[in-house]
């Protein structure tokens, strides 16, 4: 068994030090022993390749060596028990999104789960990535999942983090958007004791676009960290990052989403937003959007709101006959919705929510 | 068709760019020592808890490393800096006492002017110390103190113990510990109770010679009802060596009293200037932050204020403009530490010829801050694709009976309000010129009328189209 | 003799230390409808507002009664599962929730029981297509986009479908075109009953067209400084306020 040490989630600029938000420390264990990669429950259709090694893939190192420092890719290049090569062939349309259920139990504690989604030219698919655990079993995962979205490709990668809350967890995502592509990323942190999650996407070609919808939901005692950024290399590419967050009891978060408009973006649009619900007095909500900037012609905005649900909304639908628990419920359905609703599977949509519900009814 | 790239000329800086023969009457060696921290507080004629302030300082100054974050600081070298500069004066209390080539130079910067038609007090600092101080005579009767730090340090000794860097203790960052052993000149001001000054006090400070470093303390105390505007200047004249600003100023300002402090910085561009100031803001109190950065080299200053007091608020308006060569990183902190205190920030910032503007600041709300608000605002104009400008918030909440707004934006001047105007007649630099005035507006209103003026005549607007 | 349902006694309100409601005496009875008028600012607003809860106001002295209880401490949902409604002046615009789970939710809350999806849909739709509202308005997050008559019509929907016992409307009618006043008219005419009441806030009359009036009260310096019958009006739309505030 091997342990894992590393410092990830740096901010692609530092601030003052004594904020301790420039970064964070990871350690996680190894698997104890190396099963054969999974595979038999991935649901898709024949035209998808699905392969258990990366032999044959050129793969730009640079798109995820923010957030995936050397040492966390050389511990998951060793420690590796799921690998999947997803390849989407060219032209190639796939109907019902790619589904990975990834379950861990007494028997497998540790999951090191390293994906790759290769859309060819003018392909367009979904994939889903779900991570779950049995309750009380202390679970450990650590994943990367890295992205290629050739010309004019459409890629939606949903992630849904939902393991036992005594569960490790750090994952990063890399991708790289070309010409006329468009990347959407979903990410839902909704387990685990303290999640570190980071995501990075290059919009490399003309016209490249990226979304990163991100829902989190912090109860207990958890600690989440996370990192986002989009980099605007192309001319003409835009993008949209947005979080919902619910913060419950004492639980605790550090956000950071940074814009990067590189010299020579001209053209480009982006846009970063955050709301944060916080339902109880012990929360701590920490939020650190970045606008990076070297580029004149570029368009960049930030939004950031945060606090109780809105007294006059609380009134309006109490007015209604809707109790306090169940109006704040309603009011954190709401906030999630317009993400949750991007999520092309009713089952994980339904399982967001009941969670959700869950932990209000404990914890609002 | 190309894009036309909008042409905004430097900030002219021609009025501030003369300098005076150096005709220092003491300037300590250079570089920096126990004995050179020594002979400063002899020279100043210090009571020992100074020195031994002052010695401390050094200690942690040199234990203290550089920050690993903002602007690079590497081509400072403390060893050239010679860290005192005394001019050939005492200070004085008339125009007419103070030696002729130091008077011309307040001349041409209008500070005798501007006390004759606008001030109710004023301060001049030439290198390291104050030459002249003087207040209007009501002022005085009604309690007003205000003088240099060095008499404030002899006369109003128990206060200035007290209080003296214990907002900006020496261990708060390197530049504060170094302003802690080399301090020198710089304003106190005391408004007694329930006094309220109709005209604004003004501080100027002049860093004439080549090589050296300034490092003025401001301490100004409003107590209980009492309001006053400060207002600090400062400029050099332009060498080919790097200067040292490492200004403190500390603010406190104390039940139901109000302090405007508005700041015109036009540091010539060989200057770094790492300046600290904080303000103690109690109960109903108001803290207002005017801050206006154009010169310099390299600038880190980041007013904040901690809202101590129940109800206190702060309101901080800055504009920044960086120019070729200049890199420079401002913003504001504000820690919310009692139930109902709000706060604002507007941050407008304007980079051009490769210049870098950084807005960097961070929210604090503390657990027992119950119904504050705070609400950031700031935007960045980028001129060129050459020049830089990031935007580093942090936001740190501990409570959720609060009202917390964030927004940023970042761009160039809009081909629509460009088009918008010119359809009303405009032409299309006279369009630009006048969004560009526009965009800095919130902050010259802000601004005593002359210098409004002033900030307009520093941003002269001279529009060329050209094919970019 | 009928029980009042509301019952208000010398209440006295105020917002962020500012007196709003000066003593305000109201008696209404199953059957009834009342309305009050009055001057900008008198306080006509504050006063639907504090009969359902609002927690922004205080209530410095005074109470309300509703079917005889007193309610004064009482939340809002309390108070609306008692059969309490407010239709609001600026309803709030929640992105997220669509008008029928909105609907569905509260309608639960309101009757205690479970709301099947189906029958629901179908009342749902009649209800809008009375109110000439687009079904697509179902599935629209509530309020979000919606016009200002559209808001008031969605009020008046909420209203039709929780069929309450007491129905407050606060300006239900301003801002709208004729059409839209006559067909909210009509829904509030094929609402009242011998058993429920309405409060109508209102600066015009039109909106009575269709529903004469039992008693008119004015407000004025959040006072009720008059109680007439329906002839009140005349006097108001000849000479204005002034006129009967004396």
């Amino acid at each position: 068994m091997r342990q894992l040490a590393a410092t990830i989630n740096r901010m692609p600029v530092n601030t003052w030090r004594r904020l301790d938000v420039n970064e964070a420390e990871l350690v996680m264990r190894g698997p104890d022993k190396k099963p054969g990669a999974g595979g038999a429950n991935i649901q898709a259709s024949g035209q998808i390749q699905i392969r258990q090694n990366f032999e044959g893939l050129d793969f730009g190192e640079d798109a995820a060596k923010l957030f995936v420092p050397a040492e966390m890719g050389a511990f998951i290049d060793e420690h590796t028990n799921r690998r999947h090569f997803i390849r989407i062939p060219n032209d190639h349309t796939e109907q019902e999104p790619i589904v990975l259920a990834m379950r861990l139990n007494g028997e497998n504690q540790v999951l090191v789960d390293d994906v790759v989604i290769e859309a060819g030219e003018g392909s367009n698919a979904a994939v889903i990535l779900h991570y779950t655990s049995e309750n009380g079993v202390p679970a450990y995962h650590c994943g990367r999942t890295r992205l290629i979205v050739h010309r004019n490709a459409r890629v939606k990668l949903v992630k849904v983090q939902m393991l036992g809350s005594e569960a490790a967890h750090a994952d990063a995502i890399g991708g790289h958007v070309q010409e006329g592509a468009q990347l959407d990323v979903i990410i839902a942190e909704l387990g685990a004791a303290r999640p570190l999650s980071g995501c990075n996407l290059v919009l490399d070609g003309e016209g490249a676009g990226a979304g990163l919808d991100v829902v989190y939901l912090g109860d207990g005692r958890r600690s989440l960290d996370m990192s986002y950024r989009v980099e605007h290399r192309g001319r003409a590419t835009v993008s949209d990052i947005c979080a919902k967050g619910i913060l419950l009891e004492r639980s605790k978060k550090v956000f950071r989403d940074t814009l990067d408009f590189v010299r020579g973006a001209s053209g480009s649009k982006g846009r970063e937003e955050e709301s944060v619900l916080m339902l109880s007095p012990e929360v701590r909500n920490i939020s650190v959007p970045l606008l990076l900037c070297g580029e004149d012609d570029v368009e960049g905005e930030h939004a950031m709101t945060s606090g109780r649900p809105d007294e006059r909304i609380l009134f309006y639908l109490m007015s209604r006959g809707i109790n306090e628990l169940a109006a704040k419920k309603l009011l954190a359905q709401a906030a999630f919705s317009s993400i949750i609703e991007k999520i092309p599977d009713a089952a994980v949509r339904n399982e967001i929510l009941g969670t959700v519900h869950k932990s209000i009814e404990r914890g609002g | 068709m190309e894009k036309q790239k909008t042409r905004v000329d430097d900030i002219n800086r021609e009025r501030f760019d003369f300098r005076d023969a150096d005709k220092s009457g003491y300037k300590t060696g250079k570089g920096l020592t126990a004995d050179i921290v020594t002979e400063i507080s002899k020279m100043k004629n210090e009571p020992a808890w100074m020195l031994k302030h002052r010695l401390r300082s050094l200690e942690i100054y040199h234990r203290t490393p550089l920050p690993a974050w903002g602007p690079p600081l590497g081509k400072l070298n403390m060893d050239e800096i010679v860290t005192y500069v005394k001019p050939d004066t005492g200070l004085k209390s008339d125009w007419n006492e103070v030696p002729e080539y130091i008077k011309n130079t307040f001349e041409r910067l209008g500070i005798p002017k501007a006390e004759r038609e606008s001030l109710a007090g004023v301060g001049a600092q030439y290198d390291s110390e104050v030459v002249y101080h003087n207040i209007r005579r009501e002022l005085l009767s009604q309690g007003v103190i205000y003088t240099d730090m060095e008499t404030a340090v002899q006369e109003h000794e128990d206060i200035v113990k007290e209080l003296f860097m214990k907002l900006v203790p020496p261990q708060d960052h390197k530049f504060a510990a170094l302003h802690g052993a080399v301090w020198s000149g710089g304003s106190y001001v005391y408004v007694p109770e329930g006094v309220r000054l109709a005209i604004p006090l003004q501080s100027y400070f002049r860093l004439n010679a080549p090589g050296a470093g300034q490092f003025e303390h401001t301490l100004i105390v409003v107590e209980k009802g009492a309001s006053v505007h400060f207002i600090e200047g400062c400029s050099a004249p332009k060498y080919n060596v790097l200067n040292l600003h490492a200004g403190c100023v500390e603010l406190y300002v104390r039940e139901g009293a109000t302090l405007r402090y508005s700041t015109i910085e036009n540091w010539s561009k060989n200057m770094m200037n790492l300046n600290t100031k904080r303000a103690l803001v109690e109960k109903n109190a108001t803290i207002e932050w005017i801050s206006g950065t154009f010169g310099s080299n390299t600038t880190m200053l980041y007013p904040s204020s901690i809202l101590k007091g129940e109800g206190a608020r702060s309101t901080f308006t800055g504009i920044t403009f960086a120019g070729n060569g200049q890199h420079l990183d401002t913003g504001a902190k504000v820690v919310h530490a009692a139930p109902n205190t709000s706060s604002t920030v507007s941050s407008r910032s304007i980079s051009k010829d490769g210049g870098i503007a950084v807005y960097r600041s961070v929210i604090n709300i503390l657990q027992n801050a119950s119904e504050s608000k705070s609400s950031i605002v700031c935007e960045s104009l980028m001129m060129d694709s050459v020049s830089r400008s990031d935007t580093i918030p942090v936001m740190d909440i501990r409570n959720d009976r609060v009202d917390i707004g964030h927004e940023a934006k970042i761009g160039r001047i809009s081909d629509a309000a460009i088009f918008y105007l010119m359809t009303r007649g405009l032409p299309e630099e006279e369009a630009k010129a006048m969004i560009v005035r526009g965009f800095v507006e919130p902050i010259a209103k802000e601004l005593p009328l002359e210098y409004a003026v002033e900030m307009n005549r520093l941003i002269s607007l001279e529009l060329e189209g050209t094919i970019g | 003799m009928p029980k009042n349902l509301l019952s208000i006694k010398n209440l006295c309100a105020s917002v962020d230390g500012k007196r709003i409601l000066n003593g305000v005496n109201m008696e209404i009875c199953p059957g009834e409808v009342h309305v009050l008028m009055g001057p900008n600012g008198a306080g006509k607003s504050t006063l639907a507002n504090v009969v359902m809860g609002d927690p922004r106001y205080r209530v410095d002295a005074g109470a309300v009664f509703f079917e005889g209880e007193d309610i004064t401490g009482e939340k809002p949902d309390t108070r609306a599962r008692r059969g309490m409604f407010l239709s609001f002046q600026a309803p709030e615009e929640i992105p997220g929730i669509t008008v029928e789970n909105f609907l569905r939710a509260a309608k639960a809350a309101y009757s205690g029981e479970d709301v099947k999806l189906l029958p629901f849909r179908k009342e749902l739709r009649a209800k809008m297509s009375e109110l000439e509202m687009e079904p697509s308005y179902a599935a629209r997050y509530l309020n979000v986009g919606f016009s200002g008559g559209e808001k008031k019509k969605n009020e008046i929907l909420q209203m039709a479908v929780l069929n309450p016992k007491l129905a407050i409307l606060d300006e239900t009618d301003s801002g709208l075109d004729i059409d839209a006043v006559k067909t909210i008219s009509e829904s509030v005419h094929r609402y009242k009953n011998e058993t429920n009441a309405v409060l109508i806030i209102t600066h015009i009359t039109r909106i009575l067209q269709r529903l004469p009036a039992d008693y008119i009260h004015i407000m004025s310096d959040g006072r009720i400084v008059r109680t007439s019958d329906a002839s009140l009006i005349e006097e108001i739309s000849r000479g204005g306020f002034a006129s009967v505030l004396g």
